[in-house]
């Protein structure tokens, strides 16, 4: 009897379900998606070392997901307690009728189990068949070709189903502790009950308001100006610690502070809904600028995650195609091995010949290329002062990083421009080329470009010619790029005593599908007695590619992840507290109707309000984005030069979908429930 | 002089076929500028049905009701709400204030839904806040003030428009007698004063007193019509109860 009850009430009052069924489904959903990564792979043509990312990113996801579920835990038990509330007077009647307060919470226990088994099976369905697309997306993001056939993972259902039993559990459980805290008269008189108005001093607000002004703009300067010293972190803890107090602060004070000032400006106060719109607005913000600060900084973390995610996705790919010039490099890194006597490059080649894998089949090309090490024989400093950055320029100074000025012959550069589809560059005797591979030194490189400084190399005096540069490496490797200062000169005027740096010998292959094939002959060779003596680095650029877009793949899906989750989290606080409003709202609205007022005026003050409440976390967490990007950038410079526009778009994207969409449910619901 | 409210002949069912419930039967009468009336009727007899369908947020079933030579029952639901904001001037029950505006945001709101000019809003609300004995307490929100000071605002809303016709609808009914005396002697003030045309439907004897013509409601129809004439409040009040026990009012209709 009591089951039927609770069916009947499911069905009947699946309005006021709707929202948190729906939030219910698409938690379950995402979970879902998320974990299904280890079935994807069996669809794809994945070579071994994209296995081995795909394993990283499937415990990732599985480890981010153990967070992920306490924040969702939080976010049910939210919009369940919201159903409670707007419940009161039912579960009054309940009472009055005698029911006892055991079965009643039966009654909820049933409830919840009806609206978690269904949300549960909605989910997985709506996951089931968004995986599907997510996995060529997968494979897109991979580069890999798919071989299509239906996917369902059981490791995922079995977690998703684990994480949702434990979390309707402490539903049911939160539910009857509520229900046992209830007494009848305050259910019987929920409606009456009229919210604690907040009223502050006039000046309290404005010193409030401009105290949290006075803190934010105290923390972005201290994130921005000392943004390079937050590599090391030291300074995270206090940045986050005074951005929350200032958000808290801001939205505590800001509501009083606007309507404050609105009010002298009659022209605006005075003007159709406006006074009531202001009021209300004021009124709402003041109850609950916990949870509006709490959405903002969520915000924060979403736009965060979103955008760095793109971010590295794009650096990295971007930062590939440079550090892969060769189908396979065989590099004599000469700082590593300290004990290595000089070559040149006959000697090298003569080395190499020796290993025995110089007459593969399958080689098209080979050519040496080489950079050398060098002093600046003029000071440092008389191209450091160009730079504007202090700590940089201090950086260069002190050369804290050990890094040595590297030197390219013209003719090797030249090669290496042609095979990465840049065009050959032209030197004259006097003049010098400058570029670094270290993102770190871009702004520093830039500013020394710009003033064209004669310096000293090899006792010759050369003019930087260039006013922008390509970055590229020399030959194949996993890294993008130490290379601080990197010089090209003519061939001639490098010494034949110049200590080398690097000799690479890089090969173009006939069939570069044969690529594993070489780089494993070229492995065994390496082990031979012959080669023992020298540091050899092999990299084949596929295996480089591979495992570039394998991270880059994983910092995107994290970035989305926690992105999407924080996102709808914070749409939904925000949803759930409007729409409860609306309840609240509608004598408010019976009145002004019965004053006289258009449906027009009040369709309008429906929209600003929403939009109002929806749009002010969203603009403050904009702000603390664009500083925190920044901040950030400098962690996705250690991967490369990023370009912050394209993440920036589909971060727009996401936000206006997800938030969007959301803003518009809300909306519509709040209209339906004044119509009622 | 011309009639401000011309009520003719009006119906009002409820239900459909089978289980007709005619609230209103069959009611025509007619209210001059400058009239204070009163409709008086046990729960049930249709005098809130009345009211509503004169204030434009019900419609009839049959008949029409003209305010101003306006046809009121032809006109569509957008020209309603303007109708109501221009024409007619409320007073409820339970105040109806908005608990998030203070008295002088509420009494405002009345003058910015139709657009009047910010910069004589304030002269506006001063004035009728004068008249009405509240302008100690416009900067106070709802809850900080006594039912009469409510009530008295929300006067103060109703009349800020200068409209054509006033209606309450048991202004009294939520008042202490104290506040419910002073609220209707401003009432009356207004009436005699400044000439406003007031319609208030009350259950309250003592209430319909003020009045100076009362039309009793039985059963959805016009039962009894009393003028109060040249009679002192007092004698009137007699005259009512006397109609009221005709009307076979039970003691809890009387006061």
């Amino acid at each position: 009897m009591y089951f039927r009850l609770a069916l009947r009430n499911v069905r009947k009052s699946y309005k006021d379900f709707l929202i948190y069924f729906l939030t219910l489904a698409f938690s379950v959903c995402l979970f879902y998606m998320f974990n299904s990564f280890q079935e994807q792979q069996a669809v794809m043509e994945v070579s071994q070392s994209q296995m081995e990312m795909i394993k990283i990113l499937v415990y990732t996801m599985k480890y981010l997901s153990i967070f992920i579920a306490i924040v969702l835990a939080f976010l049910i038990l939210y919009a369940n307690n919201f159903l409670i509330r707007r419940r009161k007077k039912e579960l009054g009647l309940y009472m009055l009728l005698g029911m006892p307060k055991n079965k009643i919470s039966r009654v909820l226990v049933y409830e919840t189990f009806i609206i978690g088994i269904l949300s549960l099976f909605t989910g997985m369905l709506i996951g089931i068949f968004l995986s599907q697309i997510l996995t060529s997306v997968t494979a897109n993001l991979f580069e890999v070709s798919l071989d299509y056939h239906f996917i369902y993972s059981n490791n995922a259902t079995i977690l998703t189903i684990f994480s949702f039993s434990i979390i309707f559990f402490i539903v049911m459980l939160f539910n009857t502790f509520i229900l046992n805290r209830y007494k009848l008269i305050d259910l019987v008189r929920a409606e009456h009950i009229i919210e604690h108005m907040h009223i502050k001093k006039v000046y309290l607000s404005f010193t409030l308001f401009i105290l949290s002004l006075a803190i934010l703009a105290f923390t972005y300067h201290k994130a921005l100006y000392e943004k390079s010293l937050i590599l090391s972190f030291d300074h995270l803890p206090t940045i986050i610690l005074y951005g929350s107090i200032g958000t808290f602060l801001f939205f505590m004070s800001l509501a009083g502070f606007l309507i404050t000032i609105i009010k002298r400006f009659h022209t605006i106060y005075l003007k159709n809904l406006n006074i009531f719109i202001l009021n209300q607005i004021n009124a709402k913000i003041n109850s609950n600028y916990i949870s509006m600060s709490i959405v903002c900084i969520m915000l924060l973390i979403s736009i965060g995650a979103l955008s760095t995610g793109w971010n590295m996705n794009a650096t990295i790919n971007k930062s590939i195609r440079n550090v892969t010039p060769f189908d396979y490099s065989l590099s004599l890194q000469y700082p590593w091995g300290k004990h290595l006597k000089q070559m040149n490059n006959e000697q090298f080649q003569a080395v190499i010949d020796k290993l025995g894998i110089s007459d593969d089949p399958n080689i098209q090309e080979t050519r040496i290329t080489s950079m050398y090490m060098t002093k600046l024989q003029s000071d440092v400093h008389s191209f450091s002062k160009y730079v504007s950055d202090k700590e940089l320029r201090n950086l260069i100074n002190t050369n804290e990083l050990n890094t040595s000025i590297l030197v390219v012959p013209l003719s090797d550069f030249n090669y290496v421009l042609e095979k990465t589809g840049n065009s050959k560059l032209h030197l004259k005797s006097n003049e010098t080329y400058l570029y670094t591979t270290m993102a770190l030194f871009d702004q520093a490189v830039s500013d020394i470009l710009a003033s064209h400084p004669t310096i000293q190399l090899y006792n010759t005096p050369l003019t930087i010619i260039n006013d922008t540069y390509e970055a590229v490496s020399m030959y194949t490797s996993s890294n993008i790029g130490y290379d601080t200062f990197v010089f090209i000169i003519r061939d001639e005027l490098i010494p034949s005593n110049a200590i080398p740096y690097v000799k690479a010998w890089n090969v173009e292959l006939k069939d570069p599908t044969k690529e594993t094939a070489f780089d494993q002959m070229v492995n065994q060779k390496l082990h031979t007695k012959s080669a023992k003596h020298y540091p050899f680095q092999g990299r084949s650029a596929q295996i480089v590619k591979e495992a570039n877009k394998g991270m880059s793949v994983i910092f995107t899906y994290i970035g989305l992840y926690l992105g999407i989750v924080f996102m709808i989290a914070s749409a939904i606080i925000l949803a759930l507290q409007q729409l409860s409003q609306a309840n609240d709202n509608k004598k408010h609205y019976a009145i002004l109707t019965k004053i006289g007022t258009d449906q027009k005026m009040l369709n309008r003050s429906i929209f600003l309000q929403i939009s109002i409440y929806f749009l002010l976390p969203l603009l403050l967490a904009l702000l603390h984005s664009f500083i925190g990007i920044q901040v950030v950038n400098e962690l996705v410079l250690l991967f490369g030069k990023s370009d912050i526009l394209i993440p920036s778009f589909y971060t727009a994207c996401i936000i206006t979908l997800i938030y969007g969409s959301y803003f518009a449910i809300t909306y519509i619901g709040y209209k339906n429930i004044l119509r009622s | 002089m011309k009639p401000v409210l011309v009520v003719d002949k009006i119906q009002k069912y409820y239900g459909n076929r089978g289980n007709i419930t005619k609230a209103v039967d069959n009611i025509s009468f007619s209210v001059e500028h400058g009239e204070f009336v009163g409709v008086m009727g046990p729960s049930g007899s249709g005098k809130t049905t009345l009211l509503n369908c004169i204030s434009t947020i019900d419609t009839v079933t049959s008949g029409h009701i003209f305010i101003n030579d306006s046809d009121i029952t032809t006109l569509k639901k957008g020209d309603l709400s303007k109708f109501r904001r221009e024409e007619l001037g409320f007073i409820f029950q339970d105040f109806n204030l908005l608990d998030t505006l203070n008295a002088y945001e509420n009494i405002a709101l009345a003058l910015t839904i139709q657009k009047v000019k910010p910069d004589t809003i304030d002269k506006r609300i001063k004035e009728v806040a004068h008249k009405l004995n509240i302008l100690d307490v416009l900067q106070k929100y709802p809850y900080q003030m006594s039912g009469g000071q409510k009530q008295r605002v929300a006067s103060a809303r109703a009349l800020i428009t200068n409209p054509s016709l006033i209606l309450a609808d048991e202004p009294t009914g939520a008042l202490d007698s104290k506040s419910s005396r002073m609220l209707l002697d401003t009432m009356e003030h207004l009436n005699q004063e400044f000439n406003a045309t007031i319609m208030m439907v009350t259950h309250d004897a003592f209430t319909a007193s003020y009045a100076h013509r009362i039309l009793f409601i039985k059963d959805g129809k016009i039962f009894n019509e009393l003028h109060r004439g040249n009679d002192t409040r007092k004698a009137f009040f007699s005259r009512i109860m006397e109609v009221v026990t005709l009307l076979g009012g039970d003691i809890s209709n009387v006061l």
